[in-house]
């Protein structure tokens, strides 16, 4: 017996198994190399009959021979069963994955959500004010004098409560009184966005007598209409997409001056006014949907708040949270007050 | 206020080639906003929406004023064109009329009686404006005063002369109580305070500002008539108007303020179309009762305050060009703008900043630069409150819950239902609605209502909301806080408990328990024998637990349901952001099984917590599986000094055994099994798994 003989029996084994991609042909060889009257112990049992020293060598090189054909099968079998797993087998992906039941957040809390980040960004910071107000805070602060309309019972909800100093007990109808709590509480600079429920006795397809506001309040020094005009773009393309655009309109508010309307492209008509069939957009007014109120922070106002309109000037703006959202493209909420139902068959929808 | 303008009527004020589009997309920019421009045969109609500190743009004039000042800053010609009106000559007869103003109600009351008026439908013009302008014409007597109001913007009325038989206006406020019939012959019975007309002898023949009466209005029969104006108190007629329901055209321009001063030049107007119309015959005096006559005053702003408000450069001449295209008086004095406003804009301009206003609008905001918020940012962060709350609702949301927003304004009936006495509860002093009259001191209420409206299509509903309750406080503000409610169609209270645990893990917060209920501190809602508190230190901030089987009932609410509630302040307040690395334990655990028999109505809790007590060497403590009164935990040791050998553990181990047969009465059952920590996770999950089944013990 020749170490030759023992190398070319492992060159041979080794081809072999190397040919093959069959299992079958693969369990053959291994009976045939490495079975017990395989071609490997046949040499064993020869190698007996060597002299001592031969044996070792002989031994040696067996033993070596025989550990490359193991691994060379073994590397053979595993291959073989990769490529059985990626080439035969039919795996079905369109089976439904199982159930988990997820939940959802309400449109509100998303859209409250996304208006938080938007103003955080450029240094807003969300804050929270009383939601059952004094009507000073509501009313008198903001320039709103004992006889005005918005004071009436029929614009806003009182509370059966008796008065305080600071006059009777009323449910915010706007989150304006935040601005007055903000800036008794801290100096300016001021950059706020109080975010909180209001109540009004309205109720139609685009009021419901629950709602929430969205109040910026930025005073600092020389603070300008541009300012105003530059943040509330900056909103709108956050908040709507890139493609609408803004407008400033001339408006009457008693807690700013000047005081603007706020107008945003319709996204139906894109702002034409006009549907592609020539009739007019029924949405939409000549192109532009009302988004909210807006102005400068009137005087009177600054001072109820104890600031001194002769160092410091500002805007301020106090939006639905609801309305601005019904406006965002394809939503396609019929009426607001939907967003109030209990329905899960509307709620699971977002 | 909403105003429709006829483009031809509008043109006979205004002298401009721009197009109906044109005009209206410039007016929207700079002063009354178009909202919608329409085709009305060869002509077109503006829709248009007036504010309410500028009814005096809310007439053909006032429009045609707005757009000659604001449409040439756009590059097209415009020029007001003033109303031509011809002098009243004198009367040719003498009838009586008496009138005895409360000033406190009318400003100015202006007045003059016509003879052998001639009633006929109005020329078709004149219809057809009145009719675009949205009102109905009648004859020419009443149209008249309805196109004089839509053209120069001052209500107007016409009496029957002769039905007043005493020839006696006395205007005063009315009793609480008196009734009129209007002239549609409706009857309303009048609040109290309103300004009425008497005819001397208690009789009301009018609600002036307001709408007429049926006793004293013209007829195609009428040969005599008065034409009347009053500037009425804006404040007064609001109440009346809002307190009947009675929305005229008139009531809308009356509570927004006109000036007096218009009055003047709407009786001329009235009497030239009477003559024209009716070939009325002047039979009296003018009447012109006005006894605080229009002062103008003077309003200024610096050029510096404009430009600083505005963010650009405007010079002194511009601004000034600017206000007085708007029919202001304006002088300059050392950089500073003086102004007189015309007597329509007296009551909206008092201040440096209304002007600025003026200014800026007719300038155009559209050519204001955009810019952002410059200098120092303030340094307020958010608050944990904020932040705690959105991670509750996330992680509520993902534990499969749906958010719902309801009123937080109920009904009695609702309260009463949950066992609530309305009186703790703030009510509302002008509810629109039964529904929402009390402000809830519990978001539960209406998640029962929203379990009960779900319940058939959802047999797997778990709904919950956050939102702000309000608990009255004597002389104060009510205490508002957040809560967070959650409601649950199971059979298993530990479902619920489990995403308790997880969100005040998510929260960081380690240090909570969960106790008993006291029964007579619960309300209704809770079954009280399966309800907890959630206690985070020593106070309790919440139940959790099944919903008891009277709410159910009262609720019609079919499914077993656990719900819970808690307050969101004290969880802000305990929970941590801060998250601090241990080190792996490089010394093996050495894990085994304890079962013990226990005597029923055992907390296995508080056993479980005994346990972990015991040392230190003890790093958790599992139940396993439970049968009948029997209960297996898997207790963990592991020391981070050294490796434990079997001889500490059984110290331990023994200290367990007794400490709990102490404690609890119960028994260690068969041998307990080491095991090294590899058990099969397999067999684990199956334990798991069949735990399930006995959640509701």
């Amino acid at each position: 017996m020749e170490k030759d003989q023992i190398h070319n029996l492992k060159n041979e084994a080794i081809a072999q198994i190397l040919r093959t991609g069959n299992k079958q042909e693969l369990e053959r060889l291994q009976i045939v190399y490495l079975g017990r009257k395989g071609k490997i112990n046949q040499f064993l049992k020869e190698l007996a009959r060597l002299e001592r020293e031969e044996r070792t060598d002989i031994g040696k090189t067996l033993n070596e021979a025989k550990k490359a054909i193991e691994n060379t099968l073994k590397t053979a079998f595993k291959r073989n069963l990769g490529k059985k797993e990626k080439t035969e087998e039919w795996f079905d992906i369109t089976l439904p994955a199982p159930k988990s039941q997820i939940g959802h957040l309400h449109l509100i809390s998303q859209a409250i959500a996304e208006i938080e980040r938007i103003f955080a960004a450029i240094g807003f910071t969300r804050v929270r004010h009383p939601e059952v107000e004094w009507d000073w805070y509501s009313f008198e602060a903001l320039n709103m004098p004992q006889n005005h309309p918005a004071r009436d019972d029929f614009e806003a909800f009182y509370v059966q409560a008796p008065p305080s100093k600071k006059g009777q007990m009323c449910l915010t109808p706007h989150t304006s009184s935040g601005q007055i709590r903000e800036m008794l509480a801290h100096q300016p600079p001021i950059r706020m966005i109080n975010i909180g429920r209001c109540y009004r006795p309205e109720s139609d397809i685009s009021h419901a007598p629950v709602f929430h506001q969205f109040e910026g309040l930025y005073i600092d020094k020389n603070v300008n209409i541009g300012h105003l005009k530059g943040m509330l773009s900056y909103f709108a393309e956050e908040f709507f997409g890139p493609e609408r655009k803004i407008r400033l309109r001339p408006y009457d508010f008693r807690f700013t001056e000047p005081s603007f309307e706020v107008d945003i492209t319709c996204d139906l008509c894109q702002g034409k006014g006009r549907l592609s069939n020539g009739q007019n957009c029924r949405v939409c007014k000549e192109g532009w949907l009302e988004l909210g109120g807006s102005g400068m922070t009137h005087p009177f106002v600054l001072k109820s708040g104890g600031v001194d309109p002769k160092k410091y000037s500002g805007f301020a703006f106090g939006w639905g949270v609801e309305r601005v959202m019904m406006m965002k493209a394809g939503l396609n909420l019929p009426d607001l007050r939907l967003l109030w139902s209990p329905d899960l068959r509307i709620l699971n929808q977002f | 206020m909403d105003i429709v303008v006829l483009d031809s009527w509008l043109r006979d004020f205004l002298e401009t080639k721009a197009t109906p589009q044109e005009i209206g997309r410039c007016l929207s920019l700079c002063g009354p906003s178009v909202e919608r421009i329409k085709k009305q045969g060869n002509d077109w109609l503006y829709e248009i929406e007036v504010t309410s500190n500028r009814v005096d743009s809310a007439s053909i004039i006032g429009i045609a004023r707005e757009a000659a000042a604001i449409l040439p800053r756009f590059g097209f010609k415009a020029k007001f064109k003033p109303l031509t009106l011809k002098k009243i000559p004198q009367p040719e007869t003498n009838f009586k009329l008496r009138i005895r103003n409360n000033p406190r109600l009318c400003l100015r009351i202006m007045g003059i009686i016509l003879d052998q008026v001639k009633v006929k439908p109005s020329p078709a013009l004149i219809q057809k404006r009145i009719r675009a302008s949205g009102q109905r014409p009648l004859f020419n007597l009443v149209d008249i005063t309805n196109y004089v109001m839509l053209e120069v913007g001052h209500p107007c009325h016409v009496f029957d002369y002769d039905k007043i038989s005493t020839h006696h206006f006395l205007i005063r406020p009315a009793k609480k109580g008196e009734r009129i019939v209007s002239l549609e012959g409706k009857t309303y019975q009048l609040p109290g305070g309103d300004t009425v007309i008497d005819d001397g002898t208690g009789k009301i023949i009018d609600l002036p500002g307001i709408i007429g009466t049926k006793n004293s209005v013209v007829s195609p029969k009428t040969k005599r008539i008065i034409f009347f104006l009053e500037t009425n108190d804006p404040v007064q007629m609001r109440k009346t108007s809002m307190n009947l329901g009675i929305r005229t055209m008139a009531a809308n321009f009356n509570e927004k303020g006109v000036d007096p001063e218009l009055a003047g030049k709407a009786l001329i107007r009235g009497v030239n179309l009477y003559q024209d119309l009716a070939q009325a015959r002047i039979a009296s005096q003018i009447f012109d009762l006005y006894p605080h006559p229009y002062q103008p005053k003077q309003v200024g702003v610096s050029l510096d305050l404009v430009n600083r408000k505005l963010g650009c450069r405007l010079t002194l001449k511009e601004s000034g060009w600017i206000l007085k295209s708007l029919q202001f008086k304006v002088s300059f004095k050392n950089k500073k703008i003086i102004t007189t406003p015309p007597s329509w804009r007296d009551k909206d301009i008092n201040i440096p900043e209304d002007l600025i206003e003026e200014i800026a609008r007719i300038y155009g905001y559209f050519r204001l630069p955009n810019l952002v918020p410059v200098g120092r940012a303030p340094h307020r962060r958010q608050t944990k409150q904020l932040r705690t709350e959105q991670q509750i609702k996330i992680a509520l949301k993902f534990l499969g819950f749906t958010e719902a927003y309801n009123y937080s304004l109920v009904s009695q009936e609702l309260l009463l239902k949950t066992g609530v006495d309305p009186r703790s509860c703030l009510k509302l002093k002008n509810p629109t609605n039964e529904n929402l009259t009390f402000l809830r001191l519990s978001l539960l209420p209406s998640l029962l209502q929203a379990a009960f409206l779900n319940q058939n299509r959802f047999p797997d509903l778990k709904i919950f909301e956050m939102a702000n309750v309000y608990r009255p406080q004597p002389g104060k503000l009510p205490q508002e806080t957040m809560r967070v409610a959650g409601l649950v169609f199971s059979q298993n209270f530990y479902q619920v408990k489990r995403t308790i645990e997880i969100i005040l893990k998510e929260l960081g917060i380690k240090d909570y328990s969960f106790k008993p209920v006291v029964p007579e501190e619960t309300c209704l809602v809770w079954d009280q024998n399966r309800c907890a508190n959630l206690i985070l230190g020593k106070k309790s901030i919440g139940q959790l637990g099944f919903l008891s089987e009277r709410v159910r009932k009262e609720f019609e609410i079919k499914k077993k349901a656990v719900a819970f509630e808690l307050e969101i302040f004290p969880l802000a307040h305990a929970s941590s952001w801060t998250k601090s690395f241990q080190p792996i334990p490089i010394y093996p655990p050495i894990v085994e099984d304890l079962t013990f028999a226990v005597p029923s109505k055992t907390p296995i809790g508080n056993l479980i917590q005994l346990i972990k007590d015991i040392s230190s060497i003890i790093k958790s403590v599992q139940l396993i599986n439970s049968f009948k009164n029997s209960f297996s935990f898997r207790i963990v040791y592991q020391s981070h000094k050294k490796t434990l050998t079997a001889k500490e553990v059984s110290r331990i181990r023994n200290e367990v055994i007794r400490k709990v047969q102490e404690k609890f009465k119960a028994r260690l059952k068969g041998n307990y099994h080491p095991e090294r920590e590899k058990a099969s996770a397999k067999k684990l999950r199956r334990r798991q798994r069949s735990r399930k089944g006995t959640g509701g013990r």
